[in-house]
């Protein structure tokens, strides 16, 4: 029982709720078990013999047994909620932090909807094990061991029939439990199928429309609802089947006991008061039989969920802090990789060593601008990532300022980079919040400066509430154009020394790329700056180029340094030469042509 | 394209000189700073729901930025009535004081509130839950179809039947 010691640590900081719990949960069962006794001398003692002040004063004690049964359950049931939404506060909170603490690499290797169901579902069925299923199955105990030892003591005969049909009752149970479980995981995944197949068409749904192809969507949605009510007609069918026969069962039971116990008290050997005693007990009898047989299944569902939960939260980060880290608190910017090779974990197709970056050396002053080229999976991105310590390198350094990444501050460290991606990733959230979120104690003015920087300012003003304006789910209200514009004005006001352009305007209109370079230009001033960009042209200017191919460094130096040579570089500004020249040929052909008034088409 | 750029990257703080703003017979605002004279265009709230009196954004007729003032308060008391009357006309939304029914309506998709409101009484239709914003809570802003700005300067606030009709969304 591993998982629930570990449960125990969630436990320990509520230790006397949780007592108080379980004393409230054993008052009431014993509570509940007090009105048949009651009964049997209501009907034997007052009722038969004619004693109204007996009757009088069992008729109150009933009263009182069930008023503070009532109360007994009130609080235990609100104390028990409170310590459920504790628990699962605690538990939700503590998986949220161990899971934002851990590297990109955890993330790569798992999906987010994965992670997702972990933090909500499987940390929902702990908190349901803790709090609702150990108490009662404390109450289903409690319930069983005493009304078998008031039934015995009162009657061995007959709690011996009245028991007759648990063992049936028990095997039904069982045999329900193992259909169900089928049953019910084809639901869940039908159910789970239809939630993924819905993601993955509404964030897809411009391309279903783009190729008409929305009867064809709509046919196969139909086919997982089908798939939904069929399992569920399924269910329904098992539940009709043994919910009915498993209540007809103890009502045998108590059918047998009302001819046996019927017979006794006309013989004379049993009064009306026990028989209706031994009745009562025995409709609260059977609920317990059936929920204890379920315990075997809530015990494995529980260890399922808590293995998954705490898989993650002993998964440990592979990027490690040393406890006596230098905090760099001021970056002069220098950037040098010794050596460097990496690779990412069980990653085998790069070549035989399965390297992605291979033996890289490369020195960059401060406020030197570098720009990263090569064909798509040479290594651009893989380099830069390592600049922020997302990985850390296989082997060789990166050293800024002279210090081994791995003996910095990694928090310090990411404060002196700022990062600018390719698709910038906004929050549902105000404009002035995703700026603010580089830097949350920005003063407005900042705030307002660093979107001037960035060129935003002005479309900004043109929204309908300025700075107030919410962006939508993931900035989806603005443009690329304008999404990137304030990714920019965020990389600004966080103010780094170090900066990252990793294909910043590659997605974006010629216009919007326009006003997106003269706001990086601005942004470049006095950072070490690593750009990654497939159009040449914006990387003109740089201190220095890489070259970058199957993870090795072929060529460095200036553009014209580079165009000397007959390398990678030079053919790569050859072609994209080439296709913007037939792009102006066919523009001027096309004027031509007009001019003409022909019509080649 | 070039109308795209920040024409100046240095913001001019308005209210760190003598500002005036007048209004003349044609209803023109002008403004005038250190001598000079700019026909104004439109002013503008740069946090129009956060902070109504801060970061006023002054543009000119050509829309371009003239400048901003930090605080509408540190302006001499006639500029800021003025100013203060201009940003209440253009900013103007009509604050919801009891709700009396929400219903969905099939036909169009819409929510449809009917509201009374400091204006009267109106119907708001809403396209949907998304144009009801409430991450200031207690203070709520609806935007309708036609783009139309609503507010309820403070949802607890609100008799209980309303409350009570707007309890789904909160």
């Amino acid at each position: 029982m591993p998982f629930v010691r570990r449960l125990g640590e969630f436990v320990r900081p509520y230790i006397w709720q949780m007592i108080l719990g379980f004393i409230l949960t054993v008052t009431l069962t014993w509570l509940s078990l007090i009105p048949p006794i009651l009964m049997r001398r209501l009907i034997d003692e007052a009722i038969m013999e004619r004693d109204r002040k007996l009757l009088l004063m069992l008729t109150l004690v009933l009263l009182g047994v069930y008023i503070v049964s009532t109360l007994v359950g009130m609080v235990k049931n609100y104390l028990m909620a409170w310590l459920g939404q504790k628990v699962l506060y605690d538990l939700r909170t503590r998986l949220y932090e161990h899971v934002a603490m851990l590297d990109i690499g955890f993330f790569e290797s798992r999906r987010s909807g994965q992670i997702m169901s972990r933090i909500t579902g499987d940390v929902a069925a702990l908190e349901h094990f803790i709090v609702h299923s150990i108490p009662h199955m404390l109450i289903d105990l409690i319930t069983l061991i005493g009304i078998a030892i008031v039934l015995f003591k009162t009657n061995l005969q007959l709690a011996l029939i009245a028991l007759f049909p648990a063992p049936l009752l028990i095997i039904m149970t069982v045999r329900y439990r193992q259909l169900a479980i089928v049953v019910y995981r084809r639901i869940w995944n039908v159910i789970a199928e239809m939630h993924s197949f819905l993601f993955e068409t509404l964030s897809g749904i411009k391309v279903i429309q783009c190729f008409n192809q929305e009867a064809r969507e709509i046919e196969r949605f139909k086919g997982r609802c089908h798939k939904i009510v069929c399992s569920n007609l399924d269910a329904a069918k098992l539940s009709t089947l043994f919910f009915p026969t498993m209540g007809f069962i103890s009502t045998l039971g108590l059918m047998l006991v009302w001819w046996f116990g019927g017979n006794r008290v006309l013989e004379g050997q049993l009064t009306i008061g026990t028989l209706t005693m031994f009745t009562m007990y025995l409709r609260q009898f059977y609920v317990p039989v059936q929920n204890l047989t379920y315990l075997n299944d809530v015990w494995q569902r529980t260890a399922a969920a808590a293995e998954r939960v705490f898989e993650i939260l002993d998964t440990k980060p592979e990027i490690s802090v040393p406890k006596e880290a230098i905090k760099l608190n001021d970056v002069e910017g220098e950037v040098v990789f010794e050596n460097v090779s990496f690779t990412y974990n069980g990653n085998k197709s790069q070549d035989n060593n399965g390297l992605v970056l291979k033996h890289i050396n490369l020195k960059v002053n401060p406020g030197e601008t570098i720009g990263i080229v090569g064909r798509s999976g040479s290594g651009k991105t893989t380099l830069t990532a390592l600049i922020a310590r997302f990985y850390d390198p296989k082997e060789g350094r990166i050293l800024i300022d002279g210090h081994d990444l791995r003996e910095l501050d990694l928090k310090k460290l990411r404060e002196k980079i700022g990062v600018v991606l390719q698709e910038p990733f906004l929050f549902h959230g105000t404009i002035w919040e995703n700026i603010a979120y580089s830097r949350p104690n920005a003063t407005m003015e900042e705030i307002i400066k660093a979107a001037k920087i960035a060129n935003a300012h002005k479309f900004i003003l043109d929204l309908p509430d300025a700075y107030d304006t919410y962006v939508g789910e993931r900035g989806t209200k603005l443009s690329g154009g304008e999404r990137q514009r304030i990714s920019i004005a965020r990389a600004i006001l966080r103010d780094p020394k170090i900066l990252i352009l990793d294909e910043a305007t590659s997605s974006v209109d010629s216009e919007s790329e326009y006003a997106i370079q003269k706001a990086l230009d601005r942004l470049l001033k006095g950072r070490t700056t690593f750009a990654i960009a497939h159009r040449l042209s914006t990387l003109r200017n740089a201190d220095k180029l890489v070259v970058l191919d199957n993870g090795e460094i072929v060529e460095m130096g200036t553009h014209e340094e580079l165009m000397q040579k007959d390398g990678i570089y030079k053919r790569l500004v050859q072609i994209q030469a080439l296709l913007s020249n037939s792009l102006i040929e066919e523009g001027d052909n096309g004027k031509g042509d007009n001019g003409n008034g022909k019509n080649q088409s | 394209m070039v109308e795209d750029l920040e024409p100046d990257l240095e913001i001019r703080w308005l209210d760190e000189c003598d500002v005036r703003i007048e209004r003349d017979a044609d209803g023109q605002l002008w403004l005038s700073c250190d001598g000079q004279v700019v026909k104004i265009g439109r002013v503008v709230r740069l946090f129009p729901l956060t902070d109504k009196s801060h970061y006023i954004s002054i543009i000119d007729s050509e829309g371009n930025e003239i400048g901003i003032i930090r605080d509408i308060q540190s302006i001499e008391p006639t500029s800021r009535a003025i100013l203060w009357e201009e940003l209440e006309r253009i900013y103007f939304m009509p604050k919801i004081t009891r709700v009396y029914s929400i219903r969905h309506d099939q036909s169009s998709g819409c929510i449809v509130w009917d509201v009374e409101t400091d204006v009267g009484r109106k119907e708001l239709r809403i396209a949907s839950v998304d144009h009801i914003y409430k991450a200031r809570y207690p203070r709520i802003f609806v935007v309708d179809e036609e783009g139309r700005r609503y507010e309820i300067p403070n949802c607890d606030a609100l008799d209980h039947r309303s409350r009570r009709l707007l309890a789904r969304y909160f």
